[in-house]
């Protein structure tokens, strides 16, 4: 039952017992009442009867004395007066009277029978006096009967007396009876009084049973009221005191169903909620990956979480009560910043860079935040320090530091777009292949840039198909450079894609090779020449040779002859080309050992133009040589009469006939070297070529070694030995007019002096 | 029956005539002999030879250049023409014979060979 309900039935039940109690002290009351005026009314009835019956007597008395008197008066009359008007006046009279008389017949009846109908209903106790009352009453009637229906002419005075004295005596008689009578009902009436009396103390003794019972039937319900009440508030202020102290387990429990009941329910559950909203704070604190710790205001250690001691190899309890500073290191933190005064001054430290002392004493670098802990009035309660462990994050930003070093230092170009290809990120040799800064190609694309127009927009769209489809992408790209020139680059296009496989960026390695392109081509064409230059003479040893073993040719026909010495002369420029092939690779690679002597630069000449001359001789051409002094160097004399010869023999192929070549050597003021100088007026060398004309097979003209005689491989081997003596090789030409090659030997050796002797 | 006219073009001395000798002997043609591109056009046009040996590596205008302007001379377009090189690359030959040409012959090659060669890349009865 709820409270409010057992409040409205027990103040019910006491308003009913109230009003029990009412109702029985006013039935009571009026029974009482009732009961004395129903006494009253009876009694007065009574009485009123009785003297209504004593005066109904009375009238018969008095009337039979009347008619005693008439009766003698008209005897007395009747003898001696003879007027008849007064005889009959006294006959009238007398007439008159003993109707009146006999109309007090019936009046008396009437009244008897109204008294014992009185008496027998509210005095039935009393019926020997109503007998009395009668008998006395009839008595009277019966004297007073006697009196009329005597002899009136016997009546005498002496009868009338007598006559007169019995009605008197009944008349005394009837007196004294309804004395007794009213007495008697006086005493009647006392005694009822009485009784009246004793059943008004009667209910004045139930009425104080009643109260008192009522009293304590309201206190007991009371009672048990309060004690259902209180119980339940004492359970639920024990709980709360419990749940004040901390004990979160404290529970009231109570299942009732009443207001308590569910005042008790709403109490658990809100410290079910409370505890499990300090639980899930808590769980909140544990699971932080972050290090919290809380300070009291005396700096105090109050609380930490999980990571806190994870990150300082504490237990919590070990750490709890502890001053703050056995965790921050004092030397490295400025702890006046960490004052609460000044913290609660400042709001709050973000993001301080700083070291927390773990407890084998090392330092861990910390990135921590702290704010002030108020609590709802604003009164502090302490320092709240969240820390993260930037060890890994160093590491980490270490690593990231290296990635974009090595990113910037790799030799490679590296670009990173969006989807679209939009930059997002290039290294510095993407800046240095491209010519173009960092700041100028992020936001733009690399078909805006890098267009080169080398390649069909078809090529542009399978790499990228290739890319979108998460495969990576390689090939060689033509791109252009923000000078406009051109490069070839070998690409790797590298899709990054999420977890949804969505490509989200790309990631171009880009290599410039051009340079090996050029490595290639040149060797290409290297092994091409090679080829051809000799395949071509092999043709024509192959193909004569066989020719004549295999029948098709008589040998000493005139045709036959002739292949003989077209064979002929091919194998000996096969000679010629594989000594040079070989002299060029020992050059190079360093085999041949240089004899180096002292020797004068103008007699090297002259033995130079000495071997060359039957040549020369050939084409009229004529050799011009202007050395005025000796010129005195330490170098290999064979080596160097070699490069002069093969000059020599290149301004005489490229001379017309009869033209003049010179050839002259001269010491640069303040220079320690010789300068030779080898001049034809022949064709001239395109300015393209002045340099590739030192390499390998590269004439001018691809024919040029065959038409000229040569191997293609003269001015490589003149480069290879001026370079082994220490000296440099150039040519300086006009187109008709000419070229002179020149280079330069130096006078001395590191090894040997001029003066020195072989 | 009227002997097949072939026309030699190399710059080489030696082997142009060697490879002339190959033709005339071997194969019994009748063989023209052009020492440069230049010169090959003006014989190929004037002389209409059945068919051009013609080789790749020449000065001035090269084989693929002289295969060129005789594809764009109308008397000398519908003439077969085989390359004749001595380059070894695969790469090479791949890209020449990706040209309208009626083969290739690589050098260097017997004599009774090149001709046997030739007839095949030709269809020319023995």
């Amino acid at each position: 039952m709820r409270v409010k309900e057992r409040l409205i039935f027990s103040h019910l039940l006491i308003s009913l017992l109230g009003i029990v109690l009412v109702f029985v002290g006013i039935t009571g009351l009026n029974d009482v009442k009732n009961g004395v005026d129903q006494i009253n009314d009876e009694t007065i009835a009574v009485q009123n009867e009785l003297a209504n019956l004593k005066l109904i007597i009375n009238t018969i008395v008095i009337d039979t004395t009347k008619i005693l008197f008439f009766e003698h008066l008209q005897a007395e009359t009747h003898a001696s007066i003879t007027n008849d008007a007064v005889i009959n006046r006294n006959k009238d009279m007398l007439a008159k009277e003993l109707n009146e008389w006999k109309s007090n017949q019936s009046r008396l009846e009437r009244s008897l029978s109204e008294y014992e109908r009185l008496v027998l209903k509210f005095f039935p106790e009393e019926k020997r006096y109503l007998h009395k009352i009668k008998l006395s009453s009839q008595a009277i009637w019966q004297t007073s009967e006697d009196i009329i229906n005597a002899d009136v002419s016997a009546l005498d005075y002496t009868n009338i007396l007598l006559y007169s004295a019995k009605l008197e005596e009944a008349h005394q008689q009837f007196r004294q009876t309804l004395q007794v009578t009213l007495e008697n009902e006086e005493r009647e009436l006392v005694k009822r009084k009485e009784i009246l009396a004793q059943k008004l103390n009667n209910y004045r003794a139930i009425m104080l049973i009643l109260s008192i019972f009522g009293f304590l039937l309201a206190g007991i319900i009371a009672y048990l009221f309060s004690r259902c009440t209180l119980k339940s508030i004492s359970q639920l202020q024990r709980a709360a005191i419990e749940l004040g102290k901390g004990n979160l387990d404290a529970r009231v429990e109570n299942s009732k169903r009443d207001e308590l009941g569910e005042l008790s329910q709403a109490f658990d559950q809100m410290a079910e909620d409370l505890q499990q909203a300090i639980a899930y704070t808590l769980n909140i604190c544990e699971s932080l990956t972050e290090s919290l710790i809380v300070l009291n205001p005396a700096s105090v250690i109050q609380s930490v979480n999980q990571s806190t001691c994870q990150l300082l190899g504490y237990d919590s309890e070990a750490l709890i009560g502890q001053p703050g500073k056995v965790v921050f290191a004092e030397t490295e933190v400025d702890l006046k910043a960490l004052t609460l005064d000044q913290l609660v001054a400042r709001g709050a430290i973000v993001n301080l860079e700083t070291n927390y002392l773990t407890l084998n004493g090392d330092k861990i670098c910390v990135l921590f935040s702290a704010s002030v802990l108020t609590d709802g009035n604003g009164k502090t309660l302490g320092i709240v320090y969240l820390a993260q462990d930037m060890t890994g994050l160093k590491q980490a930003q270490e690593k990231n530091t290296l990635l974009a070093n090595a990113l910037e230092h790799v030799a490679d170009a590296i670009e990173i777009t969006d989807p679209s290809a939009t930059y997002l990120y290039v290294n510095a040799a993407f800046e240095t292949m491209t010519g173009y800064t960092s700041q100028e190609v992020l936001g733009q694309t690399p078909a805006a840039l890098l267009h080169s127009g080398q390649h069909s927009p078809c090529f542009y769209r399978k790499m990228y198909d290739t890319v979108s489809i998460g495969q990576i992408w390689n090939g060689s790209v033509v791109s252009k450079r923000k000078n406009g020139s051109l490069y070839d680059q070998e690409v790797t296009l590298s899709p990054i894609l999420n977890q949804e496989g969505v490509l989200t960026n790309i990631v171009a390695v880009k290599r410039d090779i051009s340079a090996r392109q050029a490595i290639e081509r040149m060797k290409d064409e290297f092994v091409s020449m090679v080829s051809h230059e000799l395949r071509t003479p092999l043709a024509s040893i192959h193909g004569g040779l066989n020719l004549l073993s295999s029948g098709l040719m008589d040998p000493h026909s005139p045709k036959g002859r002739r292949v003989i010495e077209i064979a002929s002369e091919n194998a000996d420029r096969l000679v010629l080309l594989v000594n040079d092939i070989l002299e060029l690779d020992r050059l190079e690679s360093g085999k041949i050992k240089l004899l180096l002597q002292p020797c004068d630069a103008a007699d090297l000449i002259m033995k130079a133009i000495n071997l060359i001359q039957v040549m020369a001789n050939r084409t009229g051409i004529t050799i011009g040589s202007d050395v005025a002094q000796p010129i005195l160097l330490v170098t290999d004399p064979d080596r160097l009469i070699q490069v002069l010869t093969n000059l020599l023999s290149n301004a005489i192929k490229f001379s017309d006939w009869g033209a003049k070549i010179s050839i002259t050597v001269e010491l640069p003021s303040a220079e320690n070297f010789a300068l030779f100088m080898v001049k034809d007026h022949g064709r001239g060398i395109p300015e393209e070529h002045l340099e590739s004309i030192f390499e390998r097979f590269k004439q001018i003209e691809a024919s040029d070694s065959r038409k000229q005689g040569g191997t293609g491989l003269g001015l490589a081997i003149c480069r290879s030995i001026v370079e082994q003596l220490g000296g440099q090789i150039w040519v300086k030409s006009e187109l008709g007019q000419g070229s002179c090659f020149y280079f330069t030997i130096p006078l001395n050796q590191p090894e040997m002096n001029a003066g020195d002797e072989p | 029956m009227i002997p097949k006219t072939i026309l030699v073009i190399e710059d080489d001395d030696g082997l142009r005539e060697i490879t002339q000798f190959s033709l005339e002997a071997a194969g019994g043609w009748e063989v023209l002999t052009a020492a440069s591109g230049r010169e090959g056009l003006t014989i190929a046009a004037e002389d209409q030879p059945d068919a051009i040996l013609l080789d790749v590596m020449m000065p001035e205008m090269d084989g693929i250049e002289t295969f060129q302007q005789l594809q764009a001379d109308p008397r000398t377009q519908k003439i077969p023409i085989i390359f004749l090189t001595a380059k070894a690359r695969g790469a090479e030959q791949e890209r020449l014979k990706e040209m309208d040409i009626s083969g290739l012959i690589t050098k260097p090659i017997k004599p009774q060979d090149l001709v046997d060669q030739i007839r095949e890349i030709l269809h020319w009865p023995d």
